[in-house]
């Protein structure tokens, strides 16, 4: 026994003596390359951070790690000023300074610098499906408008999420998950060069049978009410199953760049329901596959850089399962006295192509001036429309279908969209003025022109002034706008809402400044200042036949702050907070906006020891959450949800194996549901997951 | 007859002799040794491995030392290749191979210093080509303080020795306490002009923060040229600095391997300062101090902060 413990502690002893020697080797590589940070930008793992004068925030992958993400609402719901909340499918809602709306296009979503607008919605795609971290590198959003630089939609924020690169990756690694939910994940990730040619490629698949909160009641209880039916599912839960499989690949040599990828969605679950119903068995699938080729060039004369970019997307939206939109036994009206048996069925599918060509240029041979202009082509179609279902009118008969069978509807007036393309050139230009020794103006146009709804210009200014060592100050002003999606163009044949040609782009204009002060080395501080005007609102409104049709109604101020901290306390200890407040008035209605928080808090404490333990604490509060003007229920309450992550590293970190819990309070957390005349469907919101606690393990080969 | 068969059998032997030799031998090849770092850290190494496999003319081969090799391994290794020549990255595998007492030529990369007798290249910067980064981006600097430890005699010559040929004057602060840094560093930031630079060399007065943020913020207010040997300093305001190309000095190790080879006994020339670096420099300094990112022409500028 004695012996025993001795041996043991010998082999400590001796063990510690090289593993001591080798730790003055990094200590010694890092004397000469500064922090680790900096080695892993000097050694290309990681890519400087963009300093772009506008309101910004980036999380790396480490962080990612840090606070056991999953996906990426996750890491996008600590940023401060956004709040990720839920439609009725559960696909996120980025929710920017008080900018709020259930289909979420005023956010440009980007993979490496390439739009993933849909043009059915103008947002991710129905079947979002979320989207996993491990093939992220990081995630730069700007809170504020970016139209001037990026076009269209670079409305309330922008969101671009770059992919890791070849060196990032290096060598070969795998990783399982399995927690709450019988959520299964995998990875396997190989990357690194030969001859000069670097290759990457990540693939992750995910299934889970989702989140099964219940609601109380839904759009078929409030019909049950009214008719003498009973066939409403509610109680009961929600239906978030799903399967996904992603797949990012990267192949660099010299300047050259070529990006692929796939996001397939199968088998996913309807949320509270296409029609705030609850659908138990329906199921969305998404296939996207994205491919983009740059050629990048700092130095393509000693004054001119160019930089040229062509890429594709392709996405659909396809019914796996049938889309019951009221459930077996609704009689789908109150006036109607026959129940359909299997249900009310509408299965609309979308299929879109885009095509990007865009070549941006930089001239530095003024003196006091950085100049970068661009020119750009976009082609984007809805190629396939395809609808069955089992009400309306029959294209073939002329006659109303009942219940079944189900009825193909494609390219009839009665399917719900037609086939449509929309054709998009720009040009911008940019000027960064270095006017004074501590003063630089940044002033940019870009111009559009759509073949659908016409011309318009985005300009955005930027006066960034470095008032001491250790404070800058931001003026910024920036104007933006939101093209009209094809669901707001053209929807058809739909018994609530109509498509409208004539929508004019929403627009918004921007006043922000901004201050980043830095009291010591360790201790970061931000403070922005916002106000916006949020002006020709794409919003459905009622007519008099009964259906609501989209017109530029809506209009909306808004104006708060966010404050952030950043501290690196000691070399085990960092602690990151952020506040903000916003108050955003709906000028239609004078009242309040809707459904955006007017305050959020979240602070996140990570400690990283000696011995590969690392641990992550965060708590998120979610506060204010206004109803509609003429929604009768009360104010959503607000929430707070802990998640802990707990993480460590053996064999130097080729193996790694973490807890991840989230909602440990078991916190009874709500996004708020849509309002509805004469009541709202889902009366008592939307519920998110309770507890989770997840394992997960970590092999580098 | 028989003589003639007994020859033709030498023969054969002659030319099928390097078939029997251990399968794996290095012929005019070199042995890479290098500790088992942690990401990012491994970066490096991998970098400067591949900066010498590019340059080296003959074999090379790697050998990661583990935290718990023995000894052993490494001499079955040396054995199992028998190289011309060993490489050592980092102290600690340095360390090993000196203790093996080896005949076989030693040339050292990734060390500072060392006492032993071997060929190499130090991770210090060569003051001459941080100097003239300096002379290049502010030509109007006239006079570079220094406050340093007392080791740093070497740098201090061959910094001393550079200005004097460009025209230019150093002036030298020795201290042996970081109190004694702080007056020296509040001295000469009363004193200094425009055309003065300070040049944060490394050393133990350095980690004090404190003496940092005075001299960084006191700087700011002068516009005084401030630029440092290390990197973070950058970051924190330091117009500029330097730090390690990796594989071009993996290409310089190689080059100095390749030497030794030629030689076939240890020349044992000492560590060379390091010459192979890349710049960085921050943005918002530079442009405080009116230097405008497009003035530093014919520079490299690797990173921009």
């Amino acid at each position: 026994m004695f012996f025993k413990q001795y041996s043991s502690l010998l082999l400590t002893v001796s063990l510690l003596q090289p593993l001591m020697a080798i730790g003055q080797d990094e200590d010694e590589l890092a004397s000469f390359f500064g922090d680790e940070e900096f080695i892993s930008i000097a050694t290309g793992i990681a890519q400087p951070l963009s300093k772009a004068p506008a309101v910004a925030s980036v999380i790396t992958a480490k962080e990612i790690m840090q606070i056991g993400a999953m996906d990426i609402d996750d890491i996008l719901e600590t940023v401060p000023g956004l709040h990720v909340s839920r439609n009725i499918g559960y696909a996120p809602i980025y929710s920017f300074r008080g900018i709020h709306t259930t289909t979420n296009p005023q956010v440009l979503m980007l993979i490496n610098g390439i739009p993933l607008t849909n043009l059915f919605h103008g947002d991710r795609n129905l079947a979002w499906g979320g989207m996993p971290v491990e093939a992220i590198s990081r995630i730069e959003i700007i809170r504020g408008p970016g139209s001037a630089i990026y076009g269209a939609d670079a409305f309330a924020g922008v969101i671009n999420i770059m992919t890791k690169t070849s060196p990032e990756v290096s060598g070969t690694s795998v990783g399982l998950r399995y927690g709450a939910s019988n959520s299964k994940n995998f990875w396997l990730q190989t990357g690194g060069s030969v001859d000069g040619l670097g290759y990457m490629a990540i693939i992750e698949g995910r299934k889970t049978d989702g989140s099964s909160e219940k609601i109380a009641s839904d759009s078929q209880s409030i019909l049950d009410l009214l008719s003498s039916a009973n066939a409403s599912l509610a109680p009961g839960s929600i239906n978030l199953e799903g399967e996904a499989l992603d797949i990012r690949a990267e192949l660099t040599y010299d300047k050259i760049t070529f990006h692929a990828g796939s996001q397939i969605r199968k088998n996913s679950g309807l949320g509270a329901g296409i029609a705030q119903a609850l659908d138990p068995s329906g199921q969305v699938a998404s296939k996207r596959y994205n491919a983009d080729l740059n050629y990048d060039n700092y130095n393509f004369t000693q004054n001119i850089g160019i930089k040229a970019t062509v890429s594709y997307l392709q996405t659909s939206q396809e019914v796996d399962d049938d889309f019951i939109l009221l459930p077996p036994g609704s009689t789908g009206s109150p006036f109607n006295p026959f129940p359909y048996p299997d249900g009310i069925i509408g299965n609309p599918e979308v299929y879109e192509r885009h095509y990007r060509g865009d070549f941006i240029s930089t001239f530095r041979g003024i003196d006091r001036h950085e100049l970068m202009a661009g020119v750009g082509y976009y082609f984007g179609e809805i190629y396939k429309v395809k609808e069955e279902k089992n009400f309306g009118i029959d294209p073939a008969t002329g006659l109303p279908i009942f219940g079944s069978p189900l009825v193909d509807v494609s390219d009839t007036p009665y399917a719900f969209l037609n086939e449509n393309e929309r054709e998009n050139s720009h040009i911008f230009i940019q000027d960064v003025w270095h006017l004074a020794d501590d003063w630089e103006l940044t002033s940019g146009l870009r111009f559009d022109h759509y073949s659908d709804f016409g011309d318009t210009a985005n300009p955005r200014i930027a006066l960034v002034w470095s008032a001491r060592h250790n404070l800058t100050v931001k003026a910024l002003y920036g104007e933006a706008f939101r093209a009209p999606s094809f669901a707001e163009t053209g929807e058809q044949a739909n018994p609530a809402f109509l498509g409208n040609p004539n929508l004019e782009p929403e627009t918004l204009k921007s006043y922000e400044l901004a201050f980043n002060y830095k009291p010591t080395y360790d201790l970061t501080l931000d403070l922005n200042l916002f106000q916006y005007y949020w002006k020709d609102i794409i919003q459905f409104t009622p007519d008099i036949g009964g259906t609501r049709t989209a017109q530029n109604a809506g209009e909306q101020e808004g104006h708060g702050i966010e404050l952030e901290a950043s501290w690196q306390v000691n070399d085990y200890l960092s602690v990151l907070s952020n506040y903000s407040w916003q108050k955003s008035e709906d000028e239609q209605n004078n009242a309040d906006a809707a459904n955006a928080p007017e305050q959020q808090f979240y602070i996140r404490a990570n400690t990283s020891l000696p011995g590969g333990w690392n641990m992550t604490l965060q708590a998120n509060r979610v506060m204010g959450r206004n109803r509609a003007f003429d929604d009768p229920r009360q104010d959503i309450d607000d929430y707070t949800t802990v998640d802990f992550t707990l993480r460590k590293s053996f064999l130097t970190d080729q193996l790694e194996l973490s807890l991840i819990t989230k909602n440990i309070f078991n916190d009874d957390a709500r996004e708020p549901s849509p309002n509805g005349q004469p009541v709202p469907a889902i009366t008592n919101d939307l519920p998110l997951a309770r507890r989770r606690i997840y394992g997960e393990i970590r092999y580098r080969l | 007859m028989i003589y003639q068969r007994t020859y033709s059998l030498l023969v054969a032997l002659l030319l099928l002799g390097p078939i029997f030799l251990p399968c794996n031998a290095l012929s005019s090849g070199l042995l890479i040794i290098y500790p088992s770092v942690k990401a990012p850290y491994n970066k490096i190494y991998k970098d400067i491995i591949k900066g010498i496999d590019k340059n080296y003319e003959g074999i090379t081969k790697q050998l990661e030392l583990m935290p718990d090799n023995s000894d052993q391994v490494l001499t079955e290794r040396i054995e199992q290749y028998q190289p011309e020549v060993l490489v050592t990255l980092g102290r600690h595998s340095l360390k090993k191979v000196c203790d093996l007492k080896s005949p076989i030529p030693i040339v050292a990369g990734a060390i500072t210093k060392t006492d032993e007798a071997i060929s190499g290249i130090s991770m210090i910067p060569d003051p001459e080509i941080i100097l003239s980064h300096l002379l290049t981006i502010a030509p109007f600097v006239t006079r570079v303080y220094i406050v340093a430890d007392t080791d740093r005699h070497i740098q201090l010559e061959r910094a001393d020795t550079y200005l004097k040929q460009q025209g230019k004057i150093l002036q030298t602060e020795v201290v042996t306490s970081i109190q004694q840094a702080a007056d020296k560093y509040l001295k000469i930031i009363n004193s200094a002009s425009v055309n003065d630079a300070i040049w944060l060399m490394r050393g133990a007065s350095l980690n004090d923060p404190s003496i940092l943020m005075l001299v960084l913020e006191a700087a700011w207010k002068k516009k005084i040229v401030v630029f440092s040997s290390n990197p973070t300093h950058v970051k924190r305001g330091a117009l500029f600095s330097v730090y390690p190309d990796n594989e071009k000095m993996g290409g310089a190790l190689a080059e100095i391997a390749q030497q030794e080879n030629q030689s076939h006994t240890a020349r044992n020339t000492g560590l060379v300062p390091l010459r192979n670096l890349h710049l960085v420099v921050n943005k918002r300094t530079s442009k405080h101090l009116g230097i405008t990112p497009n003035n530093i022409s014919g520079l490299n500028i690797h990173r921009l902060l």
